[in-house]
């Protein structure tokens, strides 16, 4: 019993010894994250602008194999957040990743829309903007076929495309963390609710959204996440690795960008509210988009913690589509981790690797 | 930074273990909350609150610049609008052309690049691993 308080009492300084000489460490790189430096670049594999109009971007990333796969991919971005967060930082890049598999990688970039872009429409982007993006990319490879991969409102527009044109040569299909049936949607759904929320006078007052609105929007969905993110920061500012990855990652969530005004009212009244993707009731230009209509192959990827686009919301997909070729993708991650990180390189990158090489010869 | 092995209790072990029980308890905790009808009509209150004071503020500056004699807001970005408009004809005039320009010389007008061959072909591949058992996620990866 003595023996076992000595014990208990030596290992106990040992502790507080160890704690002291880590709060040192702790001391000194709070400095670095407090005063911003070091900030790490992101977004760095080599790539070429091969076709621009107004803030939208095509990228071309530069092959790095001799010999790639016959089918392009080409990532559709999200209007939410800047096309880096797909290309992180050098090992911790989705299209790096995708580039050493041997494929020939492009992404669709909208850029930060500028006040007069207010009233840019889903139109603009689906019907107009991504099929110009594609004859380009046509031009550029000589191949007619193509794969999207869509990450959160970037696979709806891929969706939203397959489901206007069936007939494009639209081979293959990735969509992460792509909402479909928006009563799922949660809180958002709760909030967007047409009896308190009115979108005409957000849409008509601000003209574009404001990227603080987005971010503190979502930030609302878990509002004890920052906090407690920087009380794990402090914890572990004695590890280099950590910092770094927590910095890189902080980057990202909090980088969000101003909304194009249009295409928000649109999105509100009718996914948000509407359900009308659900309902095969959505309408781009006169265009009836049905999702039984897309032929392509799908992989549908969704998280299961997913506080942003919940689980819910994702999951009926692949039974809505008319694709013969359809795979679900459950992972046990979040909207975040589901991409980027650890989770993603061990389970969503080789899976997609996997999957789009199978069909990309 | 290896430490000995301790036989006593891990102080910042138990504490990491009630932050993460707390995030948990916080979040399903707020997800109710939050939900509820009387907090999305609060949250809109305020939001209405904002909006009509971004109206009213951006009504007084637009009397204001007209008074200085200057272009308000509305003015530029329709300027901008209008020389958006010309760039999207100036981009279908010269998507036009690059046509032209194919079907004339038969190949496209952009110089030689060195193309990679497009013959890669999948290699063998062994089933992904299974995720870990829920219980074992761990926080970071629920984001």
């Amino acid at each position: 019993m003595v023996n076992q308080a000595a014990d208990t009492g030596i290992s106990l300084a040992q502790q507080l010894r160890r704690e002291a000489r880590l709060t040192v460490d702790r001391s000194e790189r709070s400095l670095d994250v407090l005063l911003r430096r070091n900030e790490p670049p992101v977004g760095l594999t080599p790539k070429d602008v091969i076709y621009s109009r107004g803030t939208f971007r095509l990228y071309r990333y530069r092959p790095i194999t001799e010999e790639v796969y016959r089918v392009p991919v080409v990532f559709v971005m999200s209007l939410v957040s800047k096309p880096y967060i797909l290309d992180l930082v050098p090992g911790q890049s989705f299209v790096e990743y995708l580039l050493k598999q041997g494929f020939d990688v492009f992404m669709v970039d909208w850029g930060v829309p500028r006040p007069e872009d207010h009233s840019l429409r889903l139109e603009d982007y689906v019907l107009d903007f991504l099929p110009a993006a594609m004859e380009h990319v046509q031009r550029v490879t000589k191949e007619e076929d193509y794969s999207f991969i869509g990450y959160c409102m970037g696979g709806l527009f891929a969706l939203m495309y397959a489901g206007a044109f069936p007939g494009a040569p639209l081979k293959n299909l990735v969509s992460v963390a792509t909402p479909v049936d928006f009563e799922g949607m949660g809180l958002l759904r709760r909030w967007a609710d047409p009896r308190w929320f009115d979108v005409d006078k957000v849409v008509d007052t601000f003209g574009n959204i404001p990227a603080e609105f987005i971010r503190s929007t979502l930030e609302a969905l878990r509002p004890f996440d920052r906090m407690l993110g920087y009380t794990r920061l402090w914890d572990n500012l004695w590890d280099e690795q950590y910092v770094y990855n927590w910095r890189v990652r902080y980057r990202w969530v909090t980088d969000q960008i101003p909304f194009p005004g249009e295409t928000y009212r649109q999105f509100i009244k009718e996914l948000v509210q509407g359900n009308k993707l659900m309902k095969n009731e959505f309408e781009l230009g006169g265009r009836r988009i049905e999702l039984c209509r897309v032929r392509c192959s799908v992989l549908n990827a969704m998280a299961e913690f997913d506080h942003m686009v919940p689980y819910d919301a994702t999951r009926s997909l692949t039974s809505l589509l008319g694709s013969s070729d359809k795979q679900d993708m459950h992972v046990r991650g979040g909207h975040v981790s589901l991409i980027s990180g650890a989770n993603a390189i061990l389970r969503l990158w080789p899976t997609v690797n996997e999957w789009l090489a199978r069909r990309s010869v | 930074m290896s430490e000995q092995p301790s036989q006593g209790p891990d102080v910042m072990q138990l504490w990491r273990d009630w932050l993460t029980q707390t995030e948990r308890q916080f979040n399903s905790f707020t997800n109710d909350t939050m939900g509820s009808e009387a907090t999305a009509r609060t949250m809109a209150g305020f939001m209405e609150l904002y909006v009509s004071s971004q109206r009213l503020m951006a009504e007084f500056m637009q009397r204001y610049l007209t008074f200085m004699n200057m272009p308000s807001r509305a003015e530029l970005v329709s300027l901008g609008e209008t020389l958006r408009d010309i760039q999207e004809r100036l981009a279908r005039i010269e998507q036009t052309l690059q046509i032209a320009a194919d079907h004339v010389d038969g190949q496209p007008a952009e110089a030689p690049v060195e193309e990679p061959s497009r013959n890669r072909q999948p290699p063998a591949y062994s089933a992904p691993e299974e995720g870990v058992a829920a219980g074992a996620i761990p926080e970071e990866l629920r984001r």
